[in-house]
């Protein structure tokens, strides 16, 4: 099985039932959002019901220090497909791939 | 180079090209029956679900500084779930996002020379009645899964009706040549929480 990288978020409803929208944060502390598909999200309750913690599928692109480039799963409403995060907001596990 | 309705049905084959369901038959089946697949195309549908927007004037949108504007739009739009019986009427000049009932995949095989990306486009009979489907996303890049979003207004003077299963748009697949890198010098003109770590500091004076 790859190894897949996951991004800490938080997750809620999205506007089409197939998708979560995510909040999540650059490696500044800057927050950007965007809708993604429930197959690359794996949230810690139901986010139906409200904002919930979640680890979303991503994958790293480039590494320099302690930060890490990655590429999301959808196209945040800050105009890219990528962001630059912290290493620690980063997690790592031998999951499937998504559907 | 775009495929051809062959050449879609061989990507289709060796799983190139994921389209689900797969849109059927792959020929008239009776002279001049249906078939979704025309000379460079094929059909996609319209699934169940309708976003629907709300204008309640309640806050403007900075597209400089979004944030966490995805919660906002879900909080400030109506979910509706249409069927042959409760179709959605789509009135003059109103915007709403609709779905394609199809999954797509393009998927990227780091080992070819080649890989699949592709377009949505509207289609000629929905045009006349002044129905957009997309107005400015029109691109599958390569490597994309999912259904394909709709951005849809009618430009037309009557009210159109929306029922799942409408042939809404149709398809075109392309060849890209060469296989894509994933690096971060494709994106280091974006500006804001996306792009690369390294191109940041060498910015810095």
């Amino acid at each position: 099985m790859e190894k897949q990288l996951w991004l800490r978020c938080v997750a809620s409803k999205g506007q089409f039932s197939s998708e979560l929208a995510i909040l999540g944060q650059d490696y500044r502390g800057e927050e950007f959002s965007l809708f993604v598909e429930r197959d690359f999200v794996e949230p810690e309750g139901d986010p139906d019901l409200g904002d919930v913690s979640a680890r979303m599928r991503v994958k790293a692109l480039d590494r320099a220090g302690d930060l890490v480039l990655v590429r999301l799963p959808g196209e945040t409403f800050s105009n890219g497909y990528t962001v630059t995060v912290k290493q620690d907001q980063l997690t790592e596990s031998l999951d499937r791939e998504p559907a | 180079m775009i495929l051809s309705n062959r050449q879609l049905h061989a990507a289709l084959d060796e799983k190139r090209l994921v389209i689900h369901p797969e849109p059927t038959p792959r020929a008239p089946e009776t002279p001049g029956g249906h078939c979704p697949y025309d000379t460079h195309s094929v059909d996609l549908t319209l699934s169940e679900e309708i976003i629907v927007p709300q204008d309640e004037g309640l806050f403007d949108i900075d597209l400089s500084r979004p944030g966490n504007i995805a919660k906002h739009l879900e909080q400030h739009s109506k979910h509706e779930r249409i069927s042959e019986d409760r179709p959605y009427i789509l009135r003059h000049g109103r915007f709403i996002l609709g779905k394609t009932r199809e999954r797509i995949a393009l998927p990227i095989d780091p080992n070819a020379e080649t890989c699949l990306a592709a377009r949505i486009e509207g289609k000629s009979s929905r045009a006349r009645f002044g129905l957009l489907v997309h107005f400015t996303a029109p691109t599958v890049h390569p490597g994309f899964q999912g259904n394909l979003t709709l951005e849809m207004i009618n430009l037309g003077p009557w009210p159109l009706v929306l029922k799942p299963g409408l042939p809404i748009a149709q398809l075109i697949v392309e060849e890209v040549r060469g296989c894509p890198i994933e690096n971060p010098s494709q994106f280091q003109a974006q500006s804001t929480a996306a792009g690369s770590a390294k191109r940041r500091r060498k910015r810095k004076p």
